[in-house]
């Protein structure tokens, strides 16, 4: 009925662990590395790489079968969507249309608003 | 509690109870990282609002002490997936010190997080209206700090919840309630574990490394 389990072996976790070890140290050593708007993100898909390791190996996606192999991806698409389009739509709008930049903190300032800073 | 050691009625094989708990727990996890993504977006529209003012309030978080809790957070997962690979050969009595291990790294990564949000409430970084840090200018270093209080607050309850679970196993494990054929707490646990390691580790850049 069901393929036999490959099961995920300790000496996998720890060349795992070494692995994220390494990708820690690396975005901590490019974080003094001056890449403008880059860094971010780098520095983001590197910990897609970690977090891709860790599903993998430790949380052994790797060894699944069927829906449970989808579900966490399938939600992590649909959750991807949402956020790129919620932010692409936050990113093209013009001024006049964008929430007034000091909202949060209006009432600290007395109320003066600025537009967010351009960039 | 015990019951759950039997197999339900509804179950053909253990096997089969087994799967549907992991699948159970995934559509969980992924219900976790939509309740994150929120604040994901909202600090990735509020660094592209206020791109200078998050750059000025980045560099008042400490970079090596977030380096220094991913490592911790990493090495408790690497502990925590070690523990499942012991249960699942049977080598039930090593069950026990590895989860707690994993623990006591996560009571040390809620340590660190304590300490520094105490270093951060002395120098007057507190979110919302208690913001009273003049070094960065209050729009925008209050939006960055507020969301960072919130993600990491977010966050921190998530390491104390997995503590507090990992701490029941690791008791249970002692007891001998955990076998090769059944050990289903100990792989959810585990789950969920490395998932609050992984919201970490994208948590880790958006906080701790802006420069």
């Amino acid at each position: 009925m069901a393929e036999p389990m490959r099961r995920v072996s300790n000496r996998a976790y720890l060349l795992a662990w070494i692995g994220l070890v390494a990708l820690t140290a690396l975005t901590y050593a490019l974080a003094h590395v001056p890449l403008g708007g880059w860094s971010l993100a780098i520095a983001l898909m590197i910990a897609a790489a970690k977090a891709i390791v860790v599903m993998l190996i430790f949380m052994h996606l790797l060894e699944q079968a069927g829906g449970r192999r989808l579900a966490m991806p399938a939600g992590l698409v649909f959750v991807g969507l949402l956020m790129a389009l919620s932010l692409l739509d936050l990113a093209t709008r013009w001024p006049p249309t964008a929430p007034p930049g000091g909202s949060a903190s209006e009432d600290a300032t007395g109320g003066a608003p600025e537009g967010p800073t351009a960039e | 509690m015990r019951t759950d050691r039997s197999l339900q009625a509804h179950f053909a094989t253990r096997e089969q109870q087994a799967e549907a708990a992991q699948l159970g727990m995934w559509v969980f996890l992924t219900t976790e990282v939509l309740l994150f993504a929120p604040l994901f977006v909202t600090y990735f529209y509020f660094r592209l609002s206020f791109h200078t003012e998050f750059h000025e309030a980045g560099a008042h978080v400490d970079a090596l002490l977030g380096t220094l809790m991913t490592l911790t957070l990493v090495t408790s997962s690497l502990f925590a997936a070690l523990a499942v690979g012991a249960a699942r050969h049977g080598r039930a009595r090593a069950v026990a010190p590895l989860i707690l291990v994993a623990a006591l790294l996560g009571v040390a990564f809620l340590v660190m997080h304590g300490a520094e949000y105490a270093e951060h409430a002395r120098a007057g970084i507190l979110p919302g209206r208690w913001y009273a840090f003049d070094e960065v200018p209050e729009q925008g270093g209050n939006l960055f700090f507020t969301l960072y209080y919130l993600t990491t607050g977010l966050h921190m309850f998530h390491v104390a919840v997995g503590v507090s679970i990992f701490a029941v196993l690791a008791w249970r494990a002692f007891r001998g309630s955990y076998s090769a054929a059944y050990h289903t707490p100990i792989e959810l646990g585990a789950l969920y574990w490395h998932l609050v390691d992984m919201l970490w580790l994208f948590i880790y850049p958006m906080y701790y490394l802006v420069r």
